[in-house]
């Protein structure tokens, strides 16, 4: 559905996305994640044809961004990071304005509209001006309009953001509910939305793809090595004894707490063993002995700070 | 032409949500009504003095439609200072630009809005040459082509209106910086040396007004008609352009 080849834009002489590639497949949930000013909206509005890139090709749908803008952008329901609302418009009027601008058939508008009201939980509003709903509303429009002319693609950019839980839990919802007859590419700096909205997950930062896997895969790879808190009675001896293990790679203080140690060794049961023996064999006094798991946030921190700009 | 037709409608009902349409169309109305009676007048009082009564009374309308196109100077920004700017500032530039549409459909359709509600100041003053018609007689022919001049000085002037618009977010900077322009196209000739000079001819003929005077004495000038034109596929160019090149930034 989305093909990226080496996108790269620049503004002035920043480099806002440097050298991306990726796919989205037709049907799949992918989560565009990365801090803000990432590159995620630019990204987003190269995709959407707002905004030409500086160089590299893009294909939605089999279309080129760049050559073919205005087939891409029937194919495509955009919802940017400010929902484009006309705050003289009511919610219905609104609707239907969309709908003829993206050209559905006069005679199948109104059932559209109707269609996304009902799926957007929008009946109670729909003869409201949009000046005057909540954020929550205002989002939630802006989700029906990206979807009034029933599009291959869906491009969401922060569609939860200023959500109250509740409308956070439906959006996400919603977004399942939608996959498989339409592709969704939706962009988040929270982490756990893309854990339970998302089948993939591309992480970019600073402009490049830091990696693209699923969630399961991206924590599996992160534990190339094990990271083990320890917290002991007796700290003599012990950093240089632990050291000796064979397999153990590292072992530090932690900072800001007595007696505690946190040791990286290789993912083997083996060595967990080894360490623990070796402290109660040299009589450590051992208080504590836990394996540190990655969330997330972990896999975040860790792709862009630690493993900069080496893509996995 | 659909999304053109799409895109007008939306931004012709869009002057009527805010008091803009409402209030422009009556200062507009009760100022020209003003102007036509006191125009009236002057020939009344003329004819007290002994003047004899003018033959065809389209010589009513020469100074109210010469008014006309002043008063159009004074509010002709308050058009147009919306149509793009509010867009871009309620971020819904960007609703319209990932939709199935052309850009020159979009400043097309922003600029038939504009154009259709300067069409309506107008038509409302076609009320004054009728009045005339039904006390005696008068060469609409020539009260026509002063309608097409102010029409056409209008149109002009819309169209750098909506360039302007184009370049901001602000719907303040660009009426003010409309007006200013609209102004500057309007004093340019003040400074016209010797006549015959070639920079004088230019300032004369890029002055705006000066290709008016022919129109509201009833003449159309082809000269005068491409000037005007030529204006306005300009300001619609440039503003295309604009929308375009903001996007390549």
């Amino acid at each position: 559905m989305i093909k990226v080849r080496n996108l790269t834009k620049l503004y002035g002489t920043v480099k806002a996305i440097d050298n991306l590639n990726f796919d989205v497949k037709a049907g799949e949930i992918v989560g565009f994640l990365g801090p803000n000013g990432a590159g995620k909206t630019t990204t987003m509005r190269i995709l959407t044809c707002f905004m030409p890139a500086t160089s590299g090709d893009v294909q939605v749908a089999g279309f080129d961004v760049f050559e073919n803008a205005y087939e891409v952008k029937k194919q495509i329901g955009y919802l940017p990071e400010v929902p484009p609302l006309y705050g003289e418009m009511t919610v219905r009027t609104y609707l239907t304005y969309v709908a003829k601008l993206k050209q559905v058939e006069r005679s199948h508008i109104s059932q559209a509209v109707n269609r996304v009201i009902e799926r957007c939980h929008l009946a109670e509003v729909q003869n409201r001006i949009t000046g005057h709903l909540s954020k929550g509303y205002r989002q939630r429009v802006g989700l029906a309009q990206a979807l009034v002319h029933d599009p291959k693609l869906l491009i969401l950019d922060e569609p939860t953001v200023g959500l109250d839980p509740k409308q956070i839990i439906e959006i996400r919802q919603l977004i399942r509910e939608l996959s498989g007859d339409h592709t969704v590419l939706l962009s988040t700096h929270i982490l756990p939305e893309v854990a339970q909205t998302c089948q993939r997950i591309i992480i970019i930062n600073e402009g490049k793809i830091v990696a693209v896997d699923t969630y399961a895969e991206l924590s599996q790879q992160l534990r190339k090595t094990d990271k083990i808190e320890l917290h002991l009675q007796k700290m003599e001896g012990a950093i240089s004894k632990l050291k000796a293990i064979p397999g153990v790679i590292e072992v530090s203080a932690i900072p800001n707490q007595e007696h505690a140690l946190l040791v990286e060794c290789q993912v083997d049961e083996a060595i967990r063993n080894k360490i623990s023996k070796t402290v109660v064999e040299q009589n450590l006094g051992l208080l504590e002995m836990k394996v540190q798991t990655y969330s997330m946030e972990d896999v975040f921190l860790k792709l862009t700070t630690d493993e900069k700009g080496t893509a996995s | 032409m659909k999304n053109i037709w799409l895109i007008a409608w939306k931004d012709l009902k869009g002057y009527f949500v805010t008091p803009i349409g409402y209030l422009v169309l009556t200062v507009f109305t009760v100022l020209m009504s003003w102007m036509f009676f006191s125009s009236v007048s002057n020939v009344l009082m003329s004819q007290q003095y002994g003047r004899p009564a003018p033959g065809d009374l389209s010589v009513v309308m020469q100074p109210v439609l010469g008014n006309m196109a002043v008063i159009f100077l004074l509010m002709g920004s308050l058009l147009t200072m919306r149509l793009i700017a509010e867009e871009r500032k309620m971020h819904t530039l960007e609703l319209i630009f990932t939709s199935p549409l052309r850009p020159i459909e979009i400043v097309f359709g922003k600029y038939l809005a504009a154009l259709l509600f300067y069409g309506v100041m107008l038509a409302i003053t076609l009320i004054y040459p009728l009045i005339l018609k039904s006390v005696g007689t008068i060469h609409l022919s020539q009260v026509f082509a002063g309608y097409l001049g102010v029409f056409l000085l209008g149109a002009s002037f819309l169209s750098l209106g909506l360039f302007i618009s184009a370049l901001t977010e602000n719907q303040i900077t660009a009426a003010a910086v409309t007006f200013g322009l609209f102004l500057f196209f309007w004093i340019i000739a003040w400074i016209t040396g010797p006549s015959d000079s070639v920079a004088g001819k230019l300032i004369s003929y890029v002055s705006i007004i000066d290709h008016l005077s022919n129109f509201i004495r009833g003449l159309i000038d082809t000269q005068d008609v491409i000037y005007y034109l030529s204006f306005i596929f300009f300001g619609l160019f440039l503003t295309t352009q604009a929308v375009e090149s903001q996007r390549w930034r």
